[in-house]
């Protein structure tokens, strides 16, 4: 129990320390996994807008297949980007391996599934009668699509907190794709698992609640702009 | 209900809808004249919605044609939305948006 107090102390201290190193890494971990979620939300909407609002052959299947990327490891993400950003693969010419666009690539690939899904169920639970109103009240398709977005807005904010949890806090293909370098790509998960590796684990604990203590601010500010919403 | 009128404001034209294969609609043909009150009578299940609905363009019918005016209205990128926006339709249950009493007011007034 004591190392817990100690490293949460060290993490204050981190805090407080003002480490130009400390500050980097956690401005790039952000950095990074707003892009990425920034973009998984750009791709992962729409995607989650159409399969939850179309009828089509086959949308089971999607579904099923968009459920089972949710859960796909870590790990298996780094390998398959890996296989196609390494020199000798069909996209090595792009010279992205260990690289910040890699990471990027990687925590994009791992929170669009995410985003896509709960958009589906954000839309699919939107009240049919607001489509029926909508349209009634002479709305064309683009005040459609507006009006079932601004209806499930709180569930899509909801959705893309999710992405942005599963961005930030993922560590095999940052590991994998970034290569953990120093100044460059090393992001706080990385950076924790390089510290625990080399057996400073106070240090690695430390680093783990300032992650805590970051993505918990983060979801503060989610939780206000929610709020802020209800209340307008 | 009223049938034929050379004037009619709207007029439906061998309009059948199906829902999942399942015919619930079925008009040879139907004029609605201004200045009428008319009365839609029928059991469920027997495409009263259903007819409201396609008179109120919320959806297209699954085959036959609509005209307004004499004129006949196209869904995709054509006259609908004009003509839908001098129509109005009370839900039976009526739905609220999740935004300002100012919000659900002007919402038809938004292009």
């Amino acid at each position: 129990m004591e190392y817990l107090l100690e490293a949460f102390g060290d993490c204050i201290g981190l805090i407080f320390s003002l480490d130009r190193e400390i500050y980097g890494i956690v401005g790039r971990s952000l950095a990074f996994s707003l892009t990425a979620t920034l973009l998984a939300t750009l791709f992962g909407v729409p995607i989650g807008f159409l399969v939850g609002t179309k009828r089509f052959r086959g949308k089971s299947g999607l579904l099923t297949v968009m459920n089972t990327l949710m859960a796909l490891p870590t790990v298996v993400i780094g390998l398959l980007a890996y296989g196609l950003f390494s020199r000798r693969a069909p996209l090595g010419f792009l010279d992205l391996l260990f690289s910040p666009a890699a990471v990027i690539i990687g925590e994009f690939i791992l929170s669009l599934p995410i985003i896509a899904n709960l958009t589906v169920s954000a839309v699919q639970a939107v009240d049919p009668r607001a489509v029926l109103t909508a349209k009634s009240l002479g709305a064309g398709r683009t005040m459609v699509t507006w009006t079932i977005l601004m209806e499930a807005r709180f569930s899509l904010l909801a959705g893309i907190i999710a992405g942005f949890g599963r961005a930030i806090s993922e560590v095999g293909s940052a590991m994998m794709l970034g290569g953990n370098i120093r100044f460059y790509t090393r992001t706080m998960t990385t950076a924790i698992a390089l510290e625990t590796s080399k057996g400073e684990f106070g240090f690695g604990l430390a680093l783990g609640f300032f992650l805590l203590l970051m993505v918990f601010s983060m979801n503060i500010l989610f939780h206000f702009l929610q709020m802020k919403g209800r209340r307008s | 209900m009223s049938e034929i009128g050379h004037t009619a404001q709207l007029e439906l034209r061998n309009v059948t809808h199906r829902y999942d294969g399942k015919v619930v609609l079925d008009i040879s043909r139907l004029s609605i004249e201004r200045g009428k009150i008319y009365g839609v009578l029928g059991p469920n299940g027997s495409g009263k919605t259903t007819l409201l609905s396609i008179m109120n363009l919320l959806m297209p019918p699954t085959s036959g044609q609509l005209f307004f005016e004499g004129g006949p209205i196209q869904y995709e990128g054509g006259s609908r939305l004009e003509i839908q926006r001098s129509m109005a339709m009370t839900l039976q249950s009526p739905y609220l948006f999740n935004t300002t009493v100012e919000g659900n007011i002007a919402y038809g007034l938004r292009d």
